[in-house]
């Protein structure tokens, strides 16, 4: 990247920022959006544990912390929407709304796009954080014991990942033009088999399978470790591997798929729709 | 000198789109007609394509790979010279956004090779992009939750216009296309001719050499259009090649130093607009309106020998008949006419005479109105 491109990602966050704030009741449900999924969470924690237990949960994941186990599977869980739903979402915005032809006009890569796009998405996902973490504290009494530093070391390199998978995502977006059920059938398989509301382990053994395929499902397990010491599948060290190396094939394989497929549609023309 | 923009048989062909149906059963048909096809060729002597309509003959490779194809634009060839307003004239549906979309960098040619200031369009596309300003028809290429000032200044730094210049330049292009005093207002409010000109003047946020208008009058008022054509005049002063498609006849012959008339994706006339009105026979065009003759227009040509017919329409239920032609010496002819069209009993409803116009030559060349 050169300086020239540092000011391209810079105008595209700022110029996401503001169409952002321009929707005002949207902005405001986007930030408030935590507070409506954390209060089902905590009652229904609260009715499946047995004097303030949870014996079988406790047996799978190594902590009684009901609470806290899921609350760090949403937060972690939400940047892979924020990056996946993004990136396509977005893209197929632009297509609708007319203006990705304006943008691929300009001397610049596509992907930094992209980027620039989604990267105001997960800004507001790290408010959301934020939100969800003073909200359960006020509320639950929740509080982060340590290894803060050591999670975001787990955490950063996988929304990195993310992105990577998330361009790939957004060129497959562009060619088959439908973001929505994709995004939703993405988000939700990565949901489901990667951990955020259960334990992989409590997983059939078939899902289970695929679902330890996924980086993301070593990266939420570390943080989980991490944070409120749960017994985690594999050493701490290894799934740091594991998200590292994730982050590197993810980057250029989702270059060379978005590549690819720009490539195809300009054959095709159908940059717009008409 | 080295043409601005330089088109060498450029053609773009789409497949066919098929609406409804399921994709995998659509490419398993085209699969087993695509086998069928190379038997019968290998077989026998060779077969003619399958819909002869939409074949010509330099594309026969074609349509034996694929099935069906749209040929949008078939084989251009063109340059656009510094200085210069090059028009491309054609009806709906001739092929002229897509070649401006090939050689915008959105759309790859099938086939041929285009330049932008000598930088090749398919391999140098970044090189093309930093110079040329792009307005593509229609309004929705800005963002309408930003404000005027607000879509310049993001264009700006995309185009890569130097930081401490964004300012000034925003300023200066708000003022020439006379929208600084809407300029912090959302888009949303804008009038299409505001719009409109807002895509000018973020095509020319990077100054660029080589300006491609799509229809850039579409959809305005009259004095919206008219301010729009003198700043391309003037944009055309400052020596910048400007290629401006345009359905409009009186647009094309105004503003262009040479227009290419192009129809079914194919230029059939290229020349300065009365290069191409002197190819009518002559400098009046005629209109002739009749009853009673029934389509019959034998006994107007045996009579008058240099008629030459432009154009002919039948009117079935007040059977009518329109004519326009052209005479070669109108002086004398006239009375040949007349005299024909005593001697055949025709009621004339309707006659004028004119000078040619663009659309005259459109239908001496295709036998078709332009707005047909
Ligand atoms: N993306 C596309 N896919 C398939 N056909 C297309 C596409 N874009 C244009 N066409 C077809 O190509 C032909 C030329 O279109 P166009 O270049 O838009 O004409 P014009 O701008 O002169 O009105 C038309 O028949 C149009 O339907
Ligand atoms: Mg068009």
């Amino acid at each position: 990247m050169q300086a020239q491109d540092w000011y391209v990602l810079w105008a595209i966050v700022r110029k996401e920022w503001r169409i952002f704030l321009r929707y005002p009741l949207n902005a405001l449900l986007r930030i408030a959006d935590p507070l409506i999924w954390l209060t089902p969470v905590y009652f229904m924690s609260l009715s499946f544990s047995v004097n303030g237990r949870a014996p079988g949960f406790e047996a799978f994941t190594g902590t009684h912390n009901f609470l806290a186990f899921i609350l760090l599977g949403n937060i972690v869980g939400s940047y892979i929407s924020a990056v996946l739903w993004n990136m396509g979402f977005s893209l197929k915005q632009e297509m609708e709304q007319g203006t990705l032809e304006s943008l691929w006009l300009t001397p610049n890569s596509p992907w930094l796009h992209l980027i620039g796009r989604s990267t105001v998405s997960v800004l507001v996902t790290g408010l959301n954080t934020l939100g969800v973490w003073l909200a359960a504290y006020l509320l639950f009494g929740f509080e982060i014991t340590s290894a803060l530093g050591p999670a975001l070391l787990v955490l950063i390199p996988m929304v990195i990942a993310l992105y990577g998978f998330g361009i790939a995502y957004a060129g497959i977006v562009l060619y088959l033009r439908d973001a929505v059920t994709l995004s939703d059938i993405g988000t939700y398989t990565l949901q489901i088999l990667s951990g955020i509301n259960f334990p992989v382990t409590a997983l059939p053994r078939p899902l289970m399978i695929v679902g330890l395929t996924l980086p993301m499902t070593y990266a939420i397990d570390a943080i989980r470790a991490l944070l409120i010491g749960t017994t985690p599948l594999v050493a701490i060290e290894v799934s740091l591997a594991i998200v590292l190396i994730s982050m590197f094939v993810f980057l250029i394989l989702g270059r060379v798929v978005f590549e690819r497929i720009d490539t195809r549609v300009r054959k095709m023309g159908t940059l717009s729709t008409h | 000198m080295e043409a601005a923009v330089a088109a060498v048989d450029l053609r773009k062909h789409f497949p066919r789109k098929q609406v409804g149906g399921n994709i995998l059963v659509r490419r398993l048909r085209r699969y087993v007609k695509h086998r069928r096809t190379k038997e019968v060729q290998t077989g026998a002597s060779p077969a003619p394509a399958a819909d002869g309509q939409t074949k010509t003959a330099g594309t026969i490779e074609d349509s034996a790979a694929g099935d069906d194809v749209i040929l949008a634009v078939d084989g251009v060839s063109f340059e656009v010279n510094p200085g210069e307003v090059f028009g491309f004239l054609g009806p709906n549906g001739a092929g002229k956004t897509t070649t401006i979309r090939m050689l915008a960098t959105l759309l790859e040619p099938t086939s041929g090779h285009a330049y932008i200031c000598g930088y090749d369009v398919t391999k140098q596309s970044r090189e093309v992009r930093r110079r040329l300003g792009v307005v593509l028809a229609g309004d929705r290429s800005l963002y309408w939750k930003l404000s005027g000032r607000e879509n310049l200044e993001f264009f700006a730094t995309l185009y890569h216009v130097p930081r401490r210049q964004i300012k000034g330049r925003v300023d200066e292009l708000l003022e020439r296309t006379q929208l600084a005093d809407r300029a912090d207002e959302l888009v949303e409010r804008y009038s299409t001719g505001m719009r409109q000109r807002l895509s000018l003047a973020r095509a020319l946020l990077a100054d660029p050499p080589v300006l491609l208008l799509d229809e850039p009058t579409l959809g305005l008022d009259p004095q919206a259009a008219r301010n729009l054509r003198a700043l391309v005049l003037e944009l055309k002063q400052e020596g910048r090649a400007i290629l401006l498609t345009t359905h409009y006849m009186e647009e094309a012959d105004f503003l262009s130093d040479r227009i290419a008339i192009i129809d079914h994706g194919k230029i059939i006339a290229l020349d300065t607009p009365s290069g191409l009105k002197s190819r009518l026979t002559s400098d009046r065009v005629f209109r002739l309106e009749v009853a009673g003759l029934h389509g019959n227009i034998d006994c107007l040509v045996e009579r008058v020998p240099e008629l030459n017919i432009v154009e002919l329409r039948q009117d079935e239920e007040a059977e009518t008949t329109q004519l326009t032609f052209t005479m070669m010496d109108g002086q004398t002819n006239t009375a040949a006419l007349w005299q024909a069209v005593a001697a055949a009993g025709l009621m004339v409803l309707n006659y004028t005479v004119k000078a040619p116009t663009l659309e005259d030559v459109f239908i001496a060349l295709t036998g078709r109105g332009l707005r047909d």
